[in-house]
């Protein structure tokens, strides 16, 4: 009997520790795994940033461009004509004012075409004739260390 | 004896504590509402890191904290439910405190702090109801403001507290809401938890045994 009881007593006592040891170790990783979620959360996912400056977009190098040559690309989800003038480079919003058609850039006669309505802007975006009233948006470009960099207005996101 | 062992000491000594038969599960309501009332601390301090309080940037703000964030959709969805028990479990620590008379015995000023509480917990929810800055925030404190407007003398007093004197639904008074949510409640209610739980460790639990006692003392 005495053997017994103090058996018992033994496994009560490993029981009872080894409960609370594995609670603390389920506490633990449990509080690991939630700091870790705060730090995740509180390091912002790379390149994108909540305000992260304006958007710029590496179009290629300057001198890959003819003048008169233009190019189409993705900017900011809509796209864009970088065109190579005598003067230098211009960018404007591809999608014609008036009904929003993907425009076409006619190297030769160096003008915007809208293809649904025949709508043209010229060099500057205005509107040279046709259905349009609205001069095409004009994308911030310049030429850094040789290459072509498309700019975002830094406001256009928070209107 | 330092610091950690005796902070160790006299935890343990306090979770050795016998408790009576009579304290049981409906007893943890009340421990389970500030948990909750923790969780919404902490997760509403990580959202503070993301949200924009105006008028351009609130909504996209949030949109950032679900959609790129990383666990951002996680720590808010934490932040709406675990404000949502909060309320559900207040209401349920009301009831049972109720029906178990544990108001009785000197705990009336702490009953009152209770209410006081829950007031404070229904203020948080309504100021974070406008945060979010979609429509159905935007026309709920809309309809809100019309309700308070029509508030015999007092209503044009809360609308310029809590609108800023403006007749809009606007920046000022989503700036406002923030404020309050963020800034003001918190203090008072923490301010008012620490004294409710105070005098729960100073007056004791109640008993439902002393019911019988008590009444037979009125008798």
């Amino acid at each position: 009997m005495e053997r017994d009881h103090s058996v018992s007593d033994g496994t009560d006592h490993e029981r009872r520790s080894f409960i609370q040891r594995l609670l603390q170790t389920v506490c633990g990783i449990g509080g690991l795994g939630v700091l870790g979620g705060i730090g995740a959360f509180l390091f912002p996912p790379e390149r994108q940033a909540f305000r992260p400056g304006p958007a710029r977009l590496h179009v290629g190098p300057a001198d890959a461009f003819d003048v008169g040559e233009g190019r189409q690309v993705q900017f900011e989800g809509t796209p864009v004509w970088v065109l190579r003038l005598p003067s230098g480079f211009a960018a404007f919003s591809a999608i014609c004012t008036h009904k929003g058609c993907i425009i076409d850039w006619d190297e030769t006669r160096r003008l915007l075409r809208c293809p649904c309505h025949g709508g043209l802007f010229d060099t500057h975006g205005n509107v040279a004739s046709g259905l349009p009233r609205h001069p095409l948006p004009r994308i911030d470009v310049g030429v850094v260390r040789g290459e072509v960099v498309l700019t975002a207005e830094e406001d256009e996101d928070a209107v | 004896m330092s610091i950690w062992a005796r902070a160790r000491t006299s935890l343990g000594q306090e979770l050795d504590q016998p408790v009576s038969p009579s304290i049981g599960w409906r007893h943890v309501i009340g421990a389970l509402t500030v948990f909750f009332f923790v969780v919404e601390i902490l997760t509403g301090i990580l959202l503070m890191v993301y949200y924009q309080p105006t008028a351009g940037d609130a909504y996209d703000s949030v949109q950032y904290i679900m959609s790129t964030a990383n666990l951002g959709w996680l720590v808010r969805g934490l932040h709406v439910w675990a404000g949502t028990l909060l309320v559900l479990f207040a209401l349920l620590h009301l009831v049972r405190v109720w029906g178990q008379g544990a108001y009785r015995g000197g705990r009336g000023f702490n009953w009152g702090l209770g209410v006081l509480l829950l007031l404070m917990l229904l203020a948080f929810g309504f100021t974070g109801m406008l945060l979010p800055w979609d429509q159905a925030a935007f026309w709920t404190i809309d309809e809100a403001r019309e309700a308070i407007s029509h508030v015999p003398f007092l209503g044009p007093l809360l609308l310029g507290v809590l609108w800023g004197g403006i007749e809009e639904l606007g920046e000022g008074a989503l700036l406002r809401f923030y404020v309050f949510h963020v800034g003001l409640l918190p203090w008072i209610t923490v301010a008012l938890l620490g004294l409710h739980l105070y005098l729960v460790g100073r007056q004791g639990l109640h008993h439902p045994g002393d019911d019988e006692r008590e009444a037979g003392d009125e008798k």
